[in-house]
């Protein structure tokens, strides 16, 4: 199951993920991001996947339809230090296009 | 207080061999809103219970024939779904009857003789008991109506995905399939079919997530892929087309991973688009030597139609090489985690290996035995790619059609391209049209099909944009080749092309003539007989003319002009 810390900032709100992440963190995920969509002043959603050690194809899911939500709220989402698998993953999926990724 | 309405009506049976006794305490409770059955002794007391199944049994401990213990003994011996709470009733000075009571299985005790109030707070808690069964119960029946529904929408959508993705639609002798589903109903779809002229299209696409989810997101490709191949549509146009279904249909976070491959043997090329899926593999069997096309695109379903844009990598065919399409985890099937050497395995492998082996068999073995490794759904396709150029054939899909009719009478149309036209229209489609509606029989429509679109593709390449086929006969340049074609295509703003086809009858024979013209320079004519042909057309030329009775150039020789003889 997903872990998942939260810390915000004036304008940017950071999602720190750990463990396996698939379908089942959906409800988790949902449940942290809702509250910082409907935050007007934050600009930016990082998510950190440092500590994400397996990703499936419902995973990248979750994050499209975080990407279409903030895109109708004005925000980006930037995904954050993938490691290994994780970063091989987003890499085939060519997520890259759709995403700013960051080291 | 004893005519108030209890939480949980209930059946009780109560046995006792004492008549007044009885009187009294089924008396008690009925006034307290309960339904009572009555028995006289032990034995009493089970057959009763057999029959009626009561909510709660109340049974003194003293009775002739079977006691207290010897019923509740055969009663917790019955095969009954629920709970029975049991109540013994015992004497006032009964201590040690009460202890046995509670350890031979009684649920509670009521010393006699009884107290209105005890009885009520003793039916009470069991009628909240039993509330909590009830409950349980509805649970688990509902819960077992949800997955007895479950598995019906399961066993549909499985029939659905095998009559969609029935394998056995796919007859190709050049093309083997092996799959490994990780759940019983695998998210894989495969499904291949040649277009008009020959080329065999081949789609691999996994869908979001495992299973039934899976499968149902993978169904909006079927379909289109299917009916756009049959037409002639482009790798490109098809890929739009799909793209644009899943956008359309699925929700947000669904996509397809797929890759998608056209092959054409006769221009000993292969056309790659690779969406998400793992590398498409193209082996040389002789060597061993791999060459991957990595995904390089987003899935399908993602972008908006109009982001949408097919990259293909072309890929040509220099010897004799099989092309390997697999979903996620061949690497790791393979056993190794580590890309490269699970590469080199395979490659060691091929070329180990007889000319004529089975790759995919020897792959799968290998990725099946190594299952337990992955957790995903596996599936292979095997494509074999000779590099002598195979003609192709003209048969699609099994069908028949019926006995063609042919048009009587001598007829000709004309269609004339121009440069927009030629940038954005598909145009295979088109020409096959202009072939199918001149009812012929099978065999003749693929002959032509294949001398049109390669007049078409040389008054295209050399007429118009002007490219040089010495390049193109060197397989290592034919990439490139490629590349500068789609650049130039994209760019083309004057020119046309003219495409006319003029069938023509007489007593013993019927005949159909092309004519394919541009408005390019054309090449020397005069030196078409020193073989310097081959300059302007390449391999497609001859093949061209060992399709049809006759071929000239005339004009510039921008204008080419094909007859064939038809049944």
């Amino acid at each position: 199951m997903i872990q998942l810390t939260i810390h915000k900032s004036s304008e940017t709100a950071r999602i720190d993920l750990a463990g396996r992440f698939d379908f089942n963190g959906r409800k988790l995920m949902r449940e942290a991001y809702d509250p910082i969509l409907a935050d007007s002043k934050i600009k930016s959603i990082e998510i950190g996947l440092e500590k994400v050690d397996y990703i499936d194809s419902s995973a990248l899911g979750i994050l499209l339809l975080l990407r279409e939500r903030a895109e109708e709220n004005q925000k980006k989402v930037v995904l954050c230090r993938a490691q290994g698998t994780v970063g091989k993953v987003l890499a085939v999926a060519n997520f890259n296009r759709l995403f700013e990724i960051r080291e | 207080m004893l005519q108030e309405r209890p939480i949980r009506p209930m059946r009780v049976l109560l046995a006792d061999d004492s008549d007044s006794a009885r009187a009294l305490i089924s008396a008690l409770i009925e006034r307290m809103g309960h339904q009572v059955h009555q028995a006289r002794d032990g034995i009493e007391a089970v057959d009763m219970c057999k029959a009626l199944r009561p909510d709660v049994v109340l049974l003194d401990v003293m009775m002739p024939r079977l006691d207290g213990f010897g019923a509740l003994a055969q009663i917790r011996s019955m095969p009954f779904e629920r709970w029975i709470p049991v109540i013994f009733l015992t004497a006032l000075e009964g201590g040690e009857s009460i202890t046995r009571a509670l350890m031979e299985g009684g649920d509670d005790y009521l010393q006699k003789p009884v107290q209105i109030n005890v009885l009520q707070a003793k039916l009470h808690a069991i009628g909240r008991s039993l509330l909590w069964q009830d409950e349980l119960f509805e649970h688990r029946a509902e819960l077992s109506d949800y997955r007895d529904r479950a598995e019906e929408e399961k066993q549909f959508a499985r029939s659905l995905m095998e009559m969609l993705a029935n394998t056995s639609r796919i007859q190709d002798s050049s093309l083997g399939i092996l799959s490994v589903p990780a759940e019983q109903l695998n998210g894989d779809v495969v499904a291949a079919a040649r277009t008009p002229n020959g080329k065999l299209h081949v789609l691999l696409a996994d869908g979001t997530g495992h299973g039934l989810a899976a499968a149902l997101n993978v169904l909006p490709t079927i379909e289109p892929f299917y009916s756009m191949t049959s037409k002639g549509f482009g790798l490109p146009t098809i890929l739009a087309e799909l793209n644009r279904k899943l956008y359309t249909y699925l929700p947000r976070e669904c996509y397809v991973a797929a890759s998608m491959v056209a092959i054409d043997t006769v221009e000993r090329r292969i056309e790659v688009w690779n969406g998400g899926m793992p590398d498409v593999l193209l082996i040389e069997r002789k060597s061993g030597s791999v060459r991957m096309q990595p995904s390089n695109s987003l899935p399908l379903g993602i972008l908006k139609p109009s982001e949408f844009d097919a990259e293909l990598e072309i890929l040509t065919i220099e010897h004799d090489s099989v092309l390997l399409l697999a979903s996620d985890g061949l690497v790791e099937a393979l056993g190794n985690k580590d890309l490269a050497l699970g590469l080199d395995r395979l490659a060691d492998l091929v070329a180990a290996s007889a000319p004529d082996v089975d790759v995919g068999e020897l792959v799968y073995r290998i990725a099946s035995s190594k299952k337990h490794a992955i957790d995903d759904d596996l599936t292979l396709l095997v494509v074999d790619c000779p590099a002598s150029a195979v003609l192709p054939t003209s048969r699609q899909d099994g069908a028949t059609t019926g006995k063609p009719t042919a048009p009587s009478g001598e007829w000709a149309v004309e269609i004339s391209l121009n440069a927009l036209q030629l940038r954005e229209t598909d145009l295979v489609p088109i020409v096959l049209g202009f072939v199918r509606a001149m009812g012929l029989s099978e065999d003749d429509n693929s002959r032509l099909f294949v001398v049109l679109s390669e007049l078409f593709n040389n008054a295209l390449d050399h007429g118009l944009l002007l490219l040089s086929t010495e390049s193109k006969d060197r397989d290592r340049d034919i990439e490139q080749y490629f590349k500068i074609r789609e650049q130039r295509l994209a760019h083309l703003e004057d020119g046309s092309i003219r495409i006319g086809i003029r069938y023509g009858q007489s007593a013993d024979s019927r005949h159909v003539e092309l004519m394919v013209s541009d408005t390019g320079p054309g090449f020397d004519i005069s030196t078409l007989d020193h073989g310097t042909e081959l300059s302007r057309g390449g391999r497609g030329l001859k093949l061209v003319r060992g399709l049809c009775e006759n071929l000239e150039f005339r004009g510039t020789g921008n204008v080419a002009v094909a007859c064939l003889k038809v049944k």
